[in-house]
């Protein structure tokens, strides 16, 4: 019986690391336009959210969570834009290193992610109603 | 003897106990399908029945007995099975060194989870026939 709550708090974690990871997809998605002011400055540069997995050692589940969120170091692109406010002596701007196709590819696989662990949930959640069935009739 | 011990009932009992188990690891391996150098695993069906032979058939040296209710139970007295959840990685292993191929999973999960089913219905089953010989005749 405790295992099969226990079970719950396992995808209940997987289900919050992937919406975490969601958001950061989000944010990078939102940010893909986003230059700096000034000439100097960096744009926006993406970031990365990294999974780790947990010991949680009330239960002994393996439990995952975002280990946090570290910038990627890739190169920016550049644009030949002179009237831009940060554009420099050249009249080049620098824009941000996020590659809006791949971040729909990693917002695929977090969808993905979070379907399998609603899954679990939901045969998790059958197989205690049957035992609860056993105390009808 | 109380009813939980027929032997039917405590048979269908330690196997409602592994599929939980299983089910439980199986939900860690889906949790952890996008975690780095994550590696899934299972409870074998092997392991199962080693841990069903051990318990039916007394486990191999010396015990300790249970003579007070002070003192501590020796391991995997009477409290479910002492069951091992071994590595089993899955058929592609990402670049990243994580071995969980979620589809794999999901079968798995489907799986033990039809299992449960059977075996709580078995499980109804025999609750029945204990219910129906112990009714009154004439009734």
């Amino acid at each position: 019986m405790s295992d099969l709550s226990n079970i719950l708090q396992v995808a209940a974690a997987g289900l919050r690391a992937q919406s975490s990871r969601m958001r950061v997809i989000a944010e990078n998605l939102a940010n893909a336009d986003s230059t700096a002011r000034q000439p100097g400055q960096e744009p926006y540069r993406r970031r990365v959210p990294t999974f780790d997995s947990e010991l949680d050692r009330e239960t002994g589940t393996l439990l995952v969570k975002m280990n946090g969120i570290s910038p990627d170091p890739s190169d920016f692109g550049v644009r030949f834009e002179p009237g831009h406010p940060a554009a420099d002596d050249d009249g080049y701007i620098q824009t941000p290193n996020v590659n809006s196709l791949v971040e729909l590819m990693d917002l695929r696989e977090a969808q993905r992610g979070f379907e399998a662990n609603l899954n679990v949930v939901e045969a998790s959640r059958a197989m205690l109603m049957r035992t609860i069935d056993l105390l009808r009739r | 003897m109380s009813v939980q011990d027929a032997p039917i009932l405590g048979l269908l009992r330690d196997t409602l106990g592994y599929l939980t188990q299983r089910q439980k690891v199986l939900a860690q391996n889906v949790a952890n399908a996008n975690t780095p150098g994550y590696v899934p695993r299972d409870i074998q069906e092997s392991d199962f029945a080693r841990a069903l032979n051990q318990q039916a058939y007394g486990r191999t040296g010396a015990q300790m007995t249970v003579t007070s209710a002070r003192h501590l139970g020796s391991a995997g007295a009477r409290d479910g099975l002492a069951l091992r959840a071994e590595s089993t990685p899955d058929s592609e292993v990402t670049i990243d060194g994580n071995a969980v191929v979620l589809e794999e999973q999901m079968s798995k999960v489907v799986d033990t989870q039809m299992r449960y089913e059977t075996v709580v219905g078995l499980y109804q089953k025999s609750l029945g026939l204990i219910r129906m010989a112990a009714r009154p005749p004439g009734r």
